[in-house]
């Protein structure tokens, strides 16, 4: 598959960015191709600073500024420590999550709504 | 990580995106506390996080403005989004408040009639001057960037102070004639309904947005954004030169990518309107705005007791203390209109 579903990529384009400053702190535009790489399309600029921006704002981005060598200067971001700790938690709903669509996908059913359980036997 | 340290950690993300979204829809400091803390209180009660018991971050925020009102009203009267163009015009109205603040103090302290004299009338004239000045010209000057030249703006008004009372000295005392006090009454709520009217009818229309800028214009594209990003959201220099320096490196490598043979994206393309990224990127960081409104008020504090200062010294040098009282008004005027003027003006589409 070339790219995944555009609206699949951006329902969870927030935590993947996150993944991928986890992985190594790095500037706006390396975070746009490794994204691309994964198949989650061509971020464009006027989706991701914003984001970015907003990821700082709340605490799960750190970001430096350093000049640039020929060129105008870039800010690397970093994941912090909560941006760490929201990412496993949010790797672990994310496997519940995608688990659940796997077997109702599969025609195995998912699990009850709250008001069924104790209903109908399960 | 275990369950208990799970939820907490969600609920930290939780609030952290309240709060944020408080502050990016102008709700002040104290409020956004209040509706934080009772969005605590419900959550201990509930027994469960945050989300499950308020919902998402973005709806717990739309409830909070709607059941607060206060919440709400700060926000709707939030300066942000005004460009520098945006504050001639609101001086407009605020000269027919001024006459109207000035002819009821008159009327209270003269009765209805008084003789002015031509240095009554240098006096008034200059004070009127100073108060729209001292809400103006810094104002200007700072949404321009040079924050540097607004502090020289604010303290050359306050130099203004002890020259404006030494120049009265000079004027003749002379009453001129009699005029009944309630013309000044009635030419300030004149004024003042026709400027509302203006207002609100469009004649005194909002700044413009700039003509559309040619797709392939980047150079263009670059510079606006920096002058919505400092002119409407009110972002310091550095912070501004940084976005846009950011901006600037990220096409040059979409670009470089791309090869010498296709001419690669414009700014425009790549990053949308100017007016709705500047308008993206401040909301996702709103403290960046907060600091600057912040900064405002404090100077507008400074401009106001200045000029407090001003009206008494005119009462004590020309023993007429009509000015005296003019002075408390004046000020209540000045710390009001600000507030009243951005309403008017609304906020960037």
């Amino acid at each position: 598959m070339d790219a995944w579903p555009a609206g699949w990529a951006r329902a969870v384009l927030d935590s993947v960015v996150l993944a991928t400053l986890a992985h190594e702190p790095s500037h706006g535009y390396a975070v746009a191709r490794a994204l691309e790489g994964h198949g989650f399309g061509r971020v464009r600029g006027g989706a991701l600073y914003p984001m970015l921006g907003r990821l700082e704002e709340e605490g799960l981005l750190t970001s430096s500024w350093t000049e640039g060598e020929g060129g105008p200067g870039r800010r690397s971001y970093a994941v912090s420590d909560l941006g760490r700790r929201h990412l496993v938690r949010v790797a672990r709903e994310w496997d519940e999550f995608a688990d659940e669509t796997r077997r109702l996908l599969q025609g195995r059913g998912g699990r009850s709504a709250p008001e069924e359980e104790g209903t109908d036997g399960r | 990580m275990d369950v208990d340290e799970g939820e907490a950690l969600e609920d930290a993300v939780w609030f952290r995106r309240v709060r944020s979204q408080l502050s990016a829809a102008g709700v002040a400091d104290d409020i956004r506390d209040d509706v934080l803390g009772a969005a605590d209180a419900q959550r201990r009660a509930s027994g469960v996080s945050a989300a499950e018991a308020l919902g998402p971050p973005a709806e717990y925020v739309d409830e909070a403005l709607a059941a607060h009102p206060a919440a709400g009203r700060r926000a709707a009267e939030d300066a942000d989004g005004l460009l520098a163009e945006d504050y001639p015009r609101l001086a407009v109205p605020a000269i027919g408040y001024g006459l109207v603040v000035v002819g009821a103090a008159l009327l209270l302290a003269t009765g209805w009639s008084m003789s002015p004299s031509w240095r009554t009338l240098w006096i008034g004239l200059g004070a009127g001057a100073l108060v729209v000045a001292a809400w103006v010209v810094p104002a200007l000057v700072e949404r321009g960037g040079r924050s540097g030249g607004a502090r020289l703006v604010r303290l050359g008004l306050l130099v203004c102070v002890p020259l404006l009372v030494l120049a009265s000295q000079l004027v003749p005392d002379e009453p001129l004639a009699d005029v009944p006090t309630v013309v000044v009454l009635g030419a300030g709520l004149v004024w003042s309904l026709l400027a509302r009217t203006a207002l609100r009818t469009g004649a005194l229309a909002r700044a413009p947005r700039r003509p559309a800028l040619s797709p392939a214009d980047d150079a263009a594209w670059f510079d606006e954004l920096s002058r919505v990003l400092r002119g409407r959201y009110g972002w310091g220099r550095e912070e501004v030169d940084g976005r846009v320096a950011e901006a600037q490196r990220h096409l040059d490598e979409v670009r470089g990518d791309q090869g010498r043979d296709r001419p690669g994206p414009a700014a425009a393309e790549e990053f949308g309107g100017v007016e709705e990224y500047a308008r993206d990127v401040a909301r996702a960081q709103p403290s960046s705005t907060a600091r600057r409104s912040a900064r405002q008020q404090r100077w507008l504090l400074l401009a106001a007791v200045g000029l407090a200062a001003l009206l008494v010294a005119v009462a004590v040098a020309t023993q007429d203390y009509g000015w005296a009282l003019v002075a408390p008004l004046l000020v209540a005027v000045l710390l009001l209109l600000r507030g009243r003027g951005a309403a008017a003006a609304g906020r960037p589409d």
